[in-house]
């Protein structure tokens, strides 16, 4: 973490920057162990050091600041405003937590409800005075679309729970009792497997629009699945093109109001894409399209 | 971890300032520490974190160090500062098998029991002691609460 911002300065720079931090780090040592101890263990050091480096990063973005700044202005107070910055962080985390609590799909799918508990914990025990950046949080419930793995700390909670909620928010556009039908299709043991369950509602929807199957209640009959198997004469960029159309016609017919969710939706058909394009190949899609 | 080992290097003259106060503390007992001891403890000390995978951000504990054990029936001039020097090793180590459960000053005053009393001034049987034995100080509950331990029937 500390090498990856040291690589944006002079070597003089790095030398400077490096007292800084270090100094800093002192002072953090000395409110970690409330000054009952004047040494510390290398692995402690290097993560409260790494705690500094995190929650400096995370000031800089988040107020787009430019990363020498590290170096014009005094670092303690740099710091203090890092940690004020960590803290709106967790507080807007906590917020959509509670979204998330209260627009999760009722679908008893064990994977999502542990997911929801584990974060709940971390948000109780996140410190982001010391270690901000750990993200010691079991993320067992698969999002359609995969998270940046760079992401650390709040930064990682925060942008699952704004895909979670995007994803809620697509969801509650059906009823629940047409949610468990298309879930318990798509899945032997639905309730227990790890699975997405906006990917499998956004691929029937789709699905939908494109054979002109019935949305609201993401049903297809058998004829309108034959028509979906004419995908297949498609090369993958004609695909693409397809499932991008059909993923704004599902936007529209939906009223998805938000362009975050719209965008969320096309890049989830992009996604799609590959596996309904592998599948048609090999002369089937029933498994996508239910 | 390269930026850590910049820290002996940082804290060393904060080490060296102290040892001027601490030969004013111990002159009373007869005890003082020349340049070449200081040279040579200011070694031991790097070589002690280093050993023990410690890091030490400022100066202090040498001169608790001192003040802990200044007055001991068991420290003449003539192995003084070869005394502190072990003494300094033993601290870090412990500091690191304990999982700095104990507090430094709580150390220093574990140590010092031991040594004065059942050590009766012998290094080799300070060193050999066990970490349960370090936390039998009645004021060290917390560190044998925190190694699990049941109260000692010894004390």
């Amino acid at each position: 973490m500390v090498n990856a911002l040291m690589q944006s300065f002079t070597e003089a720079e790095r030398c400077c920057l490096q007292e800084r931090l270090l100094s800093l780090l002192a002072a953090r040592a000395r409110y970690a162990t409330q000054g009952d101890s004047a040494s510390l263990s290398i692995e402690y050091a290097q993560a409260l050091l790494d705690g500094i480096v995190y929650a400096l990063q995370v000031h800089l973005r988040c107020h787009a600041l430019p990363v020498h700044t590290l170096l014009s202005q005094p670092l303690p107070a740099l710091y203090d405003d890092a940690l004020c910055t960590l803290q709106a962080l967790l507080e807007r985390a906590r917020a959509l937590y509670l979204h998330a609590c209260a627009t999760a799909p009722v679908f008893a799918n064990r994977a999502l409800h542990d997911t929801l508990r584990g974060i709940e914990g971390f948000l109780g025990r996140y410190d982001y005075r010391l270690f901000p950046q750990d993200s010691h949080c079991t993320l067992d419930y698969p999002l359609c679309l995969p998270q940046d793995a760079a992401l650390q700390g709040v930064e990682r909670i925060l942008a699952y729970l704004q895909a979670f909620c995007m994803e809620n928010a697509f969801l509650q556009h059906f009823s629940a009792e047409t949610l468990n039908k298309l879930l318990n299709a798509a899945c032997p043991d639905a309730q227990n497997m790890i699975f997405n369950l906006y990917e499998c509602a956004a691929a029937q929807a789709m699905g939908c629009v494109i054979a002109q199957g019935d949305l609201r209640t993401l049903t297809l009959d058998s004829a309108q699945r034959t028509r979906l198997q004419r995908l297949a004469i498609l090369d993958l960029p004609a695909l693409r093109a397809r499932m991008q159309a059909a993923s704004q016609q599902c936007a529209a017919q939906l009223h998805l109001a938000s362009p975050d969710e719209q965008l969320y939706l096309q890049r989830a058909a992009d996604a799609l894409c590959f596996r309904l394009h592998a599948a048609l190949r090999h002369g089937t899609a029933q498994h996508i399209f239910l | 971890m390269t930026e850590l080992s910049l820290l002996s290097a940082l804290s060393a003259p904060a080490f060296e300032a102290e040892f001027a106060a601490c030969n004013r503390i111990t002159e009373p007992f007869g005890l003082t520490l020349s340049k070449a001891d200081r040279a040579a403890l200011l070694n031991r000390r790097e070589q002690a974190l280093r050993d023990t995978g410690r890091v030490e951000f400022s100066g202090g504990i040498f001169q608790k160090l001192v003040y802990a054990f200044c007055d001991s029936p068991y420290l003449a001039q003539q192995h003084y500062a070869d005394t502190l020097g072990v003494l300094l090793s033993l601290f870090y180590a412990f500091k690191s098998d304990l999982e700095d459960e104990m507090t430094d000053n709580d150390l220093l005053e574990a140590m010092r029991d031991i040594f004065d009393h059942r050590a009766q001034g012998s290094l080799a049987y300070l060193a050999d002691i066990t970490l349960s034995d370090l936390c039998r100080l009645p004021s060290h509950d917390d560190c044998r609460n925190a190694r699990g331990e049941e109260e000692d029937t010894l004390w």
